[in-house]
């Protein structure tokens, strides 16, 4: 493990990586990245994986859109193949406020070049026949919305990042931070002390404990989230189907079928460590009740695995992405409330400009840590659960 | 010897080859069967009634060979795959086996294949002139292959595949994850169990690891030179086996 770096970044998950990757890619020579365990074993490799542009903050939307700009062109960009499918998100809408909610929404997308649209229950009915639609009022679609294969771009980035020069430490703990003089001097690990002016803090569901190093108190409170994965049937739906806390999706070409639902009786906690990321009895009963309701045509597959992850909340489920006056040098991607991994080439991407350039191609200013302190939250209504 | 070996030996053999004249008239089934146990598919399935009717189920089959026409339909019936059809009228020098065969995939008519003898070891070559995998014979095709005239009593079963190599040696059975696979991706570097797991999908499928995890393990460890038990193992993951979605949530019309 090098003495020495440029930039410490602490959390090998998709933000560590693609911030590690972006500034490798600016010319920054020394970045060593530290995960506390293996590469995919935090959030980035528990994900559903799913990437959407369909949002409601104007700030949300330009950043998912900017993403998924990287993400559909991946394979051009860097050679990877990492099974992005297109098919839309079909998001389920059962109440007259959420439709309300939705057509803003659309008309905000629609203003920034997302081709979003709301599809009349027979619309529904007849793209979708497995869909129950009893109840159902509308649904949006955009059929840029899809979903990706999380471990083949963590991994993509993981090759792409040691063959630029970075550093990927696993097993390796971050246990503190110094600083002298409002100036960080370097980062201490269970494996040796590495000297930096610059850290960034990519924890993920540990991000409030590497906050605390620098004496800041970051409203980041992971929160359990499962999923299941069904046996490979044969591919017969093309899209994601959300009725909001329930979604369901069929993986290609490998034709499993990914399901999830956030519960609001899970709690939050301070770190994952508290949290306990098992899987429960209560979530599998729950998820596949109102899957059978929405998806009739799934009672005869079979669940063959089930597990759980996490979410790293905050007050208004928005991303942490930016440095603070306070620190000069300690920068921050964490925060991301459920919708992270799918933001992750762009926040890599624009918070290595800011490292690098001071300045970024979109303005994050908003996302930034003081927004909790002078109380300007910018809560995202098209939060999943 | 059978009963310790699962090889019937050569004088058990010599009780229930069919007599060389019968041999000599066309195709004949010859029965191997040395074991008492109460099993009479063999009997009950003969539309000839050329093998008797058990009066103890424990019987071993006793084959009328004139009475038997050779039609095999006692061969896809025995579950202890011990029933042969052989033909030395085939041609000058060849003769005809019939042999019961569950392996997939099944050999293509008109290829070549090797041919082992009852302990498994290659004898020789023979071709393959017809596969039956009907209905009737419930997943246990019936193979004829034509081999040399000496080999009559002693072709027993087939290999498709010349040799197994790393590209054709399926570690994660599940996934179809080949030996080749998980040895390139330890070489380029996913020496963590968990990380070769989401990369290559091994033990992701529906036995969970059940039978692939040893073997990677292995391969991890001879590669690296980590000791087996000191490696990190994945995480066991319900459910046990898989369950339908309906066991546990109906099927989504009670109210």
């Amino acid at each position: 493990m090098k003495n020495k770096a440029d930039v410490v970044i602490v959390g090998g998950g998709i933000h560590g990586q693609a911030t590690a990757f972006n500034l490798a890619q600016k010319g920054v020579k020394n970045v060593v990245i530290c995960e506390h365990k293996y590469i995919g074993y935090g959030a980035t490799g528990r994900c559903a994986a799913g990437v959407r542009e369909q949002f409601g903050l104007p700030l949300t939307i330009q950043l998912a859109k900017a993403s998924m700009d990287v993400t559909a062109n991946f394979k051009e960009l860097y050679g990877y193949d990492i099974e992005y499918t297109p098919g839309g998100y079909l998001w389920l809408l059962y109440d007259h406020r959420d439709l309300e909610l939705w057509r803003r929404n659309i008309q905000i997308q629609n203003s920034l070049d997302v081709k979003s649209f709301l599809l009349r229950v027979e619309e529904i009915r007849e793209r979708y026949p497995y869909v129950n639609v009893n109840g159902v009022l509308a649904a949006t679609m955009n059929p840029r919305d899809g979903y990706v294969n999380p471990f083949k771009v963590l991994y993509a980035y993981t090759e792409m990042c040691r063959h630029a020069g970075v550093e990927i430490n696993t097993y390796t703990t971050v246990t503190d931070i110094k600083t002298k003089g409002g100036k960080i001097i370097s980062v201490l690990t269970d494996k040796g002390e590495i000297e930096t002016n610059t850290v960034v803090n990519c924890a993920g569901g540990f991000a409030r404990r590497v906050g605390k190093m620098v004496g800041l108190d970051l409203p980041v409170k992971p929160q359990r989230h499962e999923m299941i994965v069904t046996e490979p049937v044969e591919l017969f739906f093309p899209c994601m189907v959300i009725t909001g806390p329930w979604y369901a999706f069929q993986t290609k070409p490998h034709g499993s079928i990914l399901m999830g639902i956030s519960l609001p009786e899970e709690p939050l906690f301070d770190d994952v460590d508290s949290l306990q990321p098992q899987s429960t009895w209560h979530f599998l009963e729950k998820v596949l009740k109102v899957a059978v309701e929405i998806m009739p045509v799934l009672r005869n597959v079979a669940v063959i695995r089930q597990w759980a992850g996490w979410y790293e909340m905050t007050p208004d489920a928005q991303q942490i992405l930016g440095g603070v006056p306070e620190l000069p040098g300690y920068y921050m991607s964490c925060g991301y409330s459920g919708h992270g991994f799918q933001l992750g080439h762009i926040a890599g991407k624009l918070l290595a400009e800011l490292i690098v350039d001071s300045e970024t191609s979109i303005d994050i200013s908003k996302c930034d840590y003081g927004r909790f302190v002078r109380g300007e939250l910018m809560p995202e209504p098209g939060v999943i659960g | 010897m059978l009963i310790k070996t699962g090889i019937p030996s050569p004088e058990e053999i010599v009780k229930v080859k069919p007599g060389q004249s019968r041999l000599a008239k066309g195709p004949v089934a010859m029965v191997e069967c040395f074991q008492r146990i109460p099993c009479n598919p063999c009997a009950t399935s003969c539309p000839a009634g050329a093998i008797e009717p058990f009066k103890n189920i424990n019987d071993l089959p006793k084959l009328n060979t004139e009475k038997c026409t050779g039609c095999s339909a006692c061969v896809s019936s025995c579950p202890g795959l011990a029933i042969f059809i052989i033909d030395e009228t085939y041609s000058d020098k060849e003769a005809v086996v019939k042999m019961p065969y569950e392996y997939r995939p099944l050999p293509e008519v008109k290829s070549v294949v090797e041919v082992t003898n009852r302990a498994g070891k290659v004898v020789g070559t023979g071709v393959v002139i017809q596969v039956v995998n009907n209905k009737k014979q419930d997943k246990t095709a019936v193979v004829s292959v034509a081999v040399p005239k000496e080999l009559s009593m002693e072709a027993r079963s087939i290999q498709i595949r010349k040799e197994s190599t790393p590209e054709n040696t399926f570690i994660c059975r599940c996934e179809e994850i080949s030996l080749q696979e998980v040895r390139e991706a330890i070489a380029k570097g996913y020496t963590d169990f968990n990380e070769l797991k989401r990369k290559l999908r091994v033990g992701m499928g529906p036995c969970q690891g059940l039978t692939c995890r040893q073997l990677v393990l292995t391969e991890l460890s001879m590669a690296t030179g980590q000791l087996v038990e000191e490696i990190n193992l994945t995480t066991f993951r319900p459910p046990t086996k898989p369950i339908k979605i309906s066991v546990v949530a109906g099927d989504g019309n009670e109210k």
